[in-house]
């Protein structure tokens, strides 16, 4: 089926393009990303490991991925083994299997706006047939439960969304998801839901939808809370028996993680603490400053995000969010992403990890930007 | 998505539980043993300070417009490609897998030559493409039936999907016999699917790449097998710029850029490939002309000599199942072999000849062992 480039890669594009415009980047989901010997130095004896590992064997290794990997990512999730994981080329990879694997002819999936392009892409790409519940501005992006329940029907494969909510920060708290799942059991579908950004929490847990319905696909990788989305690692963690068909497809997919990535994730999570409290720190010191500009800032607005590592601000000039970004990074040099790619339209989106210099400078020449449009 | 279960992962997942009592592993398909990045690194001059530099990238997704380094270095093995012929995929795997998801329409059928790696099989199925299979047969050879693939192909054939050479028989088509199914395939407009993962394998005949002959052939390959780094899931796609296009769009969906770091290491090994790949290949040619003669000199083993690749189907003459024979020959001898039925040939096993020739003459000796014992029982 021919299928063409997203909104969001002619975005990125156009940005690659200009990228020696860009001074202050406020566009960082993730924190400036880790390198092999980053990892390796948070342990004695780093040049030994280093020369160690160079000298093993590249070979395929087990397809379940090194002993203990899949141990440590049960940590994280109350109840499970490690026959619920299933590792896959990063989450990318891990949704991807799950909803081409469940679609069957004249399957309907619902899904969540806004949510995380990939998901609607490929929902479309597999033919489902696609009912969108949004999450709307007006009642502060609360997940409407009724609108939801509409949506469903026998012929309803799967429920897909995010949590925290990409790009929005917004948190369905463990009673939302228990909910979800009473709607979804009704009609007997499934619900995917992408965790990637599950782990910033700022300081208050984040409930998984694995363990809370028979039928709840959790998918997620360490790539944004540990930033090394290079290694290309994530997994699906479900029911035994869901693990096992998914790996079917998995074993026509892409089947086995590159050795040498899954071996220094492996190091990074002997590490996990530290560099998560480091990278949430990050997150949260800028989260309170990007607060305090929006609260004193006259024609903005937004909804306080609660996970995640993005904040969606809303704006009342009279210009599409793409131009506007456009402009900016050429102008002055501040990159921003268009809420417009997530059909947010008179929105932009900053990503918090970038460094707090850059977004205090950032967040001024924005606002001289928005009082310059507005003079006009 | 209905699809077929891994016949070789039954096997791959019982053998795992008994990898230890293996003495000589003679099932694989890629050169043993295998490389690391320090054999890589030691090529260079100045390998320590290459080491530095891949230890500091930083671990980070691809950049967004895909570096040409590496499909640069790939375009070399493609007379007539450029780097925007290559798409990057996560291992022949995920390279095979883009090419058949995305050709995929409604109403469309799909030939495929047989036996194959199972996936080449299953997917087409899997994908809903009406089902048509070409069958190279021991009896002929593996040597393909124009005819019959030409009573196969219809103006609703949208791929015909090959490997070659082919795996497990290691049957490998001349530029010849490629330009005839080119011309079988042109008059309906369907494109070729062609894994050529093994093709650097090749003893007496050239195994040409279809790259190039005809707009809409496409080749897969990867490093794992005859590049010889199984663990660095760098694979790629070669076709047309159009095509290339599609298929890198559908391969960011399906699991965005490669690793960072692999893509490096690929790089590094691709530019060093003749001095990397000189040993073993001197090694896998001499296990081929071992191979031969000891299935010559077997009375109750025969084959069809492999033109290629790395791997080769030789039947036996007793009566139990591939699954029972390979089983044994661990349990009792130490020896792994891949069992027939992977490729629903039940009396035969696959032999991977890529291991050092000292474990092939061992291994091989057990298996005469094996076959003796056999002799005075079944």
């Amino acid at each position: 089926m021919k299928i063409k480039k997203c909104a969001l890669y002619n975005w990125n594009k156009w940005v690659e393009e200009h990228k020696e415009k860009i001074r202050y980047n406020l566009a960082m989901t993730y924190p400036t990303p880790y390198n092999w010997m980053d990892i390796l130095k948070l342990f004695p004896d780093s040049e030994e490991i280093l020369h160690e590992m160079a000298a093993e064997p590249i070979k395929y290794g087990p397809f379940t991925g090194p002993i203990g990997l899949r141990d440590e990512i049960a940590k994280f999730y109350p109840g499970s083994k490690i026959s619920n994981i299933l590792l896959t080329h990063g989450a990318v990879s891990a949704n991807d299997i799950v909803l081409r694997y469940l679609h069957e002819d004249g399957d309907n999936c619902v899904c969540i706006l806004p949510t995380y392009l990939q998901l609607s892409i490929v929902v479309h790409y597999e033919r489902y047939k696609v009912r969108n519940v949004s999450l709307n501005k007006e009642n502060n992006y609360v997940l409407d439960m009724n609108a939801l329940r509409r949506a469903v029907d026998i012929n309803t494969k799967i429920i897909v969304l995010t949590n925290p909510n990409d790009p929005l920060g917004i948190v369905l708290s463990k009673n939302e998801l228990k909910e979800i799942v009473e709607i979804a059991r009704s009609v007997d579908a499934f619900i995917l839901c992408d965790e990637v950004y599950r782990f910033y929490d700022y300081n208050k847990p984040i409930a998984s939808v694995f363990g809370l319905y028979e039928k709840a696909i959790a998918v997620a990788s360490f790539s944004k809370i540990l930033s090394i989305p290079g290694i290309r690692v994530g997994w699906i963690i479900t029911t035994e028996e869901m693990v096992a068909e998914f790996s079917n497809l998995s074993h026509f997919h892409g089947r086995i993680c590159a050795f040498l990535d899954q071996n220094i994730l492996h190091m990074a999570l002997k590490k996990y603490d530290m560099l998560k409290d480091k990278n949430c720190k990050i997150a949260e010191d800028n989260l309170a400053i990007v607060n305090d500009w929006v609260l004193h800032s006259a024609g903005l607005s937004y909804t306080k995000p609660t996970g995640g590592t993005t904040a969606v601000v809303s704006y009342e000039m009279d210009i599409r969010s793409i131009e506007l970004c456009q402009n900016m990074l050429t102008e002055t040099g501040v990159r921003l992403i268009p809420g417009t790619l997530f059909d947010l339209e008179n929105t932009f989106i900053i990503g918090l990890l970038c460094d707090t210099e850059s977004l205090t400078i950032g967040l001024r020449q924005i606002a001289k930007t928005m009082d310059a449009f507005k003079s006009k | 998505m209905k699809i077929e279960k891994s016949i070789a992962g039954v096997w791959n997942h019982w053998i795992r539980d008994n990898m230890h009592l293996v003495k000589y592993n003679l099932g694989d398909s890629y050169p043993a043993p295998q490389l690391s990045l320090k054999n890589v690194l030691d090529c260079y001059s100045d390998g320590e300070s290459l080491l530095r530099d891949l230890a500091l990238s930083p671990l980070d997704y691809g950049p967004h417009t895909e570096p040409e380094g590496l499909r640069e270095e790939i375009c070399k093995f493609y007379p007539s490609a450029v780097a925007k012929n290559i798409v990057l995929a996560h291992g022949a795997i995920a390279a095979n897998d883009i090419v058949i998801r995305s050709l995929y329409e409604p109403g469309v059928n799909c030939v495929c030559i047989a036996p194959a790696y199972q996936q080449l099989l299953s997917s087409p199925k899997a994908h809903n493409y009406g089902y048509r299979e070409v069958l190279l047969s021991y009896q002929n050879s593996f040597k393909l039936d124009f005819k019959e693939l030409r009573s196969k192909v219809d103006r609703n054939t949208k791929l015909i999907i090959l490997g070659n050479p082919n795996n497990p028989a290691g049957a490998a088509c001349s530029e010849k016999e490629l330009k005839a199914i080119i011309e079988i395939v042109e008059s309906v407009g369907a494109y070729i699917l062609c894994d050529e993962i093994y093709n650097i394998f090749e003893y007496d005949v050239k195994i040409p790449t279809i790259f190039g002959m005809y707009d809409k052939a496409i080749v897969t390959n990867s490093l794992s097998k005859a590049f010889g780094f199984p663990g660095l899931r760098v694979g790629w796609i070669v076709a047309n710029k159009e095509l290339a296009e599609e298929f890198s769009t559908v391969r960011d969906i399906s699991g965005l850029s490669i690793g960072w770091l692999d893509e490096i290491i690929a790089v590094l090994a691709l530019q060093k490939h003749d001095e990397l790949s000189r040993k073993y290949l001197k090694n896998i040619r001499k296990n081929w002309e071992l191979l031969d003669e000891w299935v010559n000199r077997n009375p109750h083993l025969s084959y069809v000599r492999p033109d290629g690749g790395s791997v080769a189907i030789v039947k036996f003459d007793f009566n139990m199942s591939s699954t029972d024979f390979c089983q044994r020959l661990v349990l009792e001898y130490g020896v792994n072999l891949l069992p027939g039925i992977s490729f629903d040939i039940d009396d035969a096993f696959r032999i991977g000849f890529t291991c050092e020739t000292k474990d092939l003459i061992k291994g091989c000796e057990e298996i005469d062992k094996f076959c003796k014992k056999l002799e005075e029982t079944v």
